[in-house]
């Protein structure tokens, strides 16, 4: 009973300040993610400034037009209309942007591939519990979730292990003490 | 007094044994304060570290606007360059 009142006092008293450190570990990872999106951004400049990127690309007409718009943007949102049939238009962007991926000494594919973790890790901290929800939906549609099924499995069997080594039973303890006492028995045995 | 190795923690067993004579809420109140403490001090930490990644995203930010200002001066130049040949034709 006192050891529940203790605990309880104690969960009372610290829980505002675990909100507080998880909410600025969130804010932070918000800032980390912005601030790789600002950088992707200007390295997109200095791709433009050399010329590897002219006018007429898609790089430079759409990507890098969307790229700083979130650069500025508040919010960020991902498609969950992945089974819907996209437009012309999206289909053709999405056909010039391959071929330009595709292509050997690609300038800006690091940079987009930054932008787009950035952008996620964005989304991840600015809507923690739906991005998760999100993920599950993705390894759906991508047959994958049997992985995370076996991350689960596998995480329980961990905690189990755990758990058993951490809270052994008074039978195995006396088993490790008894055999710790053999040990340096024979040690001073050996030695002498 | 308790030993960690090297950590000779002094009055350890006194600060127990005062907290334990005055029962359960006392004991209770000031560990609750100690850890929250502990992770308010966390909390203040990231915050550190947040306001030092912003201001790297500021100056990126300057760096774009340097880069945007040297490609419109190189535009600005090659158009020049093409208007004082017009003319000279």
């Amino acid at each position: 009973m006192i050891t529940i009142f203790i605990s309880v006092i104690i969960l009372a008293a610290i829980s505002p300040s675990i909100y507080c450190w998880r909410r600025q570990l969130r804010l932070r990872h918000l800032a980390e993610a912005r601030r790789d999106i600002a950088k992707s951004v200007t390295e997109m400049e200095r791709l433009m400034l050399k010329g590897d990127i002219q006018l007429g690309d898609v790089s430079h007409d759409f990507l890098f037009q969307k790229m700083r718009a979130v650069q500025y943007a508040d919010d960020y949102e991902v498609d969950w209309t992945v089974l819907k049939k996209p437009s012309d238009k999206a289909r053709d962007i999405a056909k010039k942007l391959e071929h330009e991926l595709d292509q050997e000494d690609c300038p800006f594919a690091n940079n987009l591939r930054q932008f787009l973790t950035a952008y996620f890790k964005a989304f991840r901290s600015r809507r923690p519990f739906i991005s998760r929800f999100y993920i599950l939906y993705m390894q759906i549609l991508n047959k994958s979730l049997k992985y995370f099924l076996m991350a689960l499995l596998l995480s329980a069997v961990a905690i189990l292990a755990l758990g058993n080594t951490l809270f052994r039973s008074k039978k195995e303890s006396l088993y490790r003490k008894a055999s710790k006492d053999f040990f340096s028995q024979s040690k001073a045995i050996l030695q002498s | 007094m308790l030993t960690f190795g090297f950590l000779k923690m002094e009055g350890y067993d006194e600060f127990l044994t005062a907290l334990a004579e005055h029962g359960p809420f006392p004991a209770g109140t000031v560990f609750g304060c100690i850890i929250s403490a502990f992770f308010f001090n966390l909390a203040s930490k990231e915050r550190v570290e947040r306001d030092k990644i912003n201001l790297e995203r500021e100056k990126e930010l300057f760096k774009q606007n340097s880069l945007k200002d040297e490609r419109i001066d190189k535009l600005h130049q090659k158009l020049a360059e093409k208007n004082r040949k017009d003319s000279e034709e």
